[in-house]
């Protein structure tokens, strides 16, 4: 016979809480902080996604020319 | 350590445990027979058994996975219990009764608590990635700050809770 996995659903946060006996108010403040925590997280990526330099590009003539040893190997 | 932990475990879909979380007039032992009985698995990190400023080790932690193993033995369940350690080899030295067991090595790395876990968890039915895994943990540790500023401290039951419900919360909305 074959076997079947059972996929289980994550268990919702609101029955954790439950469970571990936190109130609803805690409840509220904690998802408060996790969409503060999101929100900042978001900002920092675009932030940093604007600093971030472009790269340069990957090609033969400029790295070949910017490293004569490299280019004295690749050469005929 | 602690975050990643708990991190992982949340990542993993499971709900982590504690003696803490446990309050009444039950000696601390008889709750942590409650837990292991109520828990499909166990982690034990053996790595924290170091003498203390008072010139005393901790000797918890192996006996509570002793207790684990002899639970598991005698009545034959299910439960799974996993061995972590920080060095390689130590646990031949210190333990080497379970000589034969092999110990997942975190080298006191959060990263590496996450790695590891993967591994002990390979045959659970939900394989988050090291990356999801990562991203609950840095989540945790940005949410740590404000959870011990308001439980005076990052080790207590209610601080447990918080960061047990944050790390929950996140995997339900971004994970699950």
């Amino acid at each position: 016979m074959k076997k079947v996995r059972i996929e289980t659903p994550y268990p919702s946060a609101r029955a954790t809480a439950k469970a571990l006996g936190v109130t609803k108010e805690r409840m509220q403040q904690l998802a408060a902080l996790l969409d503060e925590l999101l929100r900042g997280a978001g900002k920092k990526d675009r932030k940093a996604a604007s600093i971030r330099k472009p790269k340069p590009p990957r090609g033969h003539s400029n790295s070949a020319k910017k490293s004569p040893a490299t280019a004295g190997a690749t050469s005929r | 350590m602690f975050l990643a932990l708990i991190a992982g475990l949340c990542g993993f879909g499971l709900r982590p445990r504690t003696t803490l979380e446990l309050p009444g007039p039950n000696p601390r032992l008889d709750r942590i027979l409650e837990l292991i009985g109520a828990c499909r698995y166990s982690f034990h990190d053996l790595s924290l058994i170091e003498v203390g400023r008072r010139g005393t080790p901790r000797f918890n932690m192996p006996f509570e996975l002793g207790l684990a193993i002899g639970r598991t033995q005698r009545r034959k369940t299910a439960h799974e219990w996993f061995v972590f350690e920080a060095r390689r080899f130590r646990l031949q030295r210190s333990l080497s009764d379970l000589n034969g067991t092999d110990p997942y090595i975190h080298l006191a790395q959060p990263q590496r608590v996450l790695v590891e876990l993967t591994n002990a968890l390979v045959r659970a039915n939900r394989q988050p990635t090291i990356e999801d895994l990562t991203e609950v943990y840095h989540v945790l540790q940005r949410g740590a700050a404000r959870i011990r500023e308001a439980n005076a401290g990052l080790y207590g039951a209610r601080a447990f809770r918080d960061l047990v419900v944050l790390a929950t919360n996140f995997v339900e909305h971004e994970l699950a």
